[in-house]
């Protein structure tokens, strides 16, 4: 695949959706279960089953990587995703990009929050992107 | 380049997820019996 192919796929969906409105609704599935501790997995599609667990301060065995780290693995890559496939319709040409993403939890809430000590769980994401891009050459 | 930082901010599924509550919708089952929630 290159920028090319990406705008080519892109714009035959967009068509398709444009033609048959219906065609752009979709439903996105993940299936998980409890394996044990605080140790569970996730099985999306065909791909591999993913384990997902809790560093040990959190009880867990550090066996994969924890919910949270789920989601700003999600927004970061999401991101990519939609300046990859941006770029790409709008003719700019991407040689990298790359998002670091930071959650700030209060462990405070997570805990004591049940016993209506302090606030349920409050959470923060921050996001860095860096790129470099410059205007897609005219053929 | 603006253009494009301005069109994913205010497109990326998973940015809006975060920053705009959405609907969530579940139901428990416990021993195959329905559970009624209370909502928090």
């Amino acid at each position: 695949m290159s920028q090319e192919s990406v705008k080519e796929a892109l714009l035959a969906t967009i068509g398709a959706i444009k033609e048959k409105p219906e065609a752009g609704r979709a439903v996105f599935r993940s299936e998980t279960k409890w394996i044990s501790d605080v140790k569970c997995e996730a099985n999306i599609r065909d791909f591999n089953t993913m384990t997902i667990d809790e560093p040990p301060e959190l009880g867990g065995g550090n066996a994969g990587p924890n919910p949270v780290e789920l989601l700003l693995a999600a927004l970061g890559t999401c991101q990519e995703i939609m300046y990859a496939a941006y770029a790409s319709v709008m003719g700019v040409e991407l040689t990298s990009l790359k998002v670091d993403v930071k959650g700030y939890l209060d462990l405070q809430g997570l805990f004591l929050g049940w016993m209506r000590i302090s606030p349920p769980a409050t959470a923060r994401f921050s996001t860095l992107l860096t790129s470099k891009a410059r205007p897609m050459p005219r053929l | 380049m603006k253009q494009l930082i301005q069109t994913v901010e205010s497109h990326c599924p998973v940015l809006d997820t975060l920053v705009r509550a959405i609907e969530v919708t579940g139901e428990v089952r416990v021993n195959g019996s329905k559970l009624e929630m209370v909502k928090a």
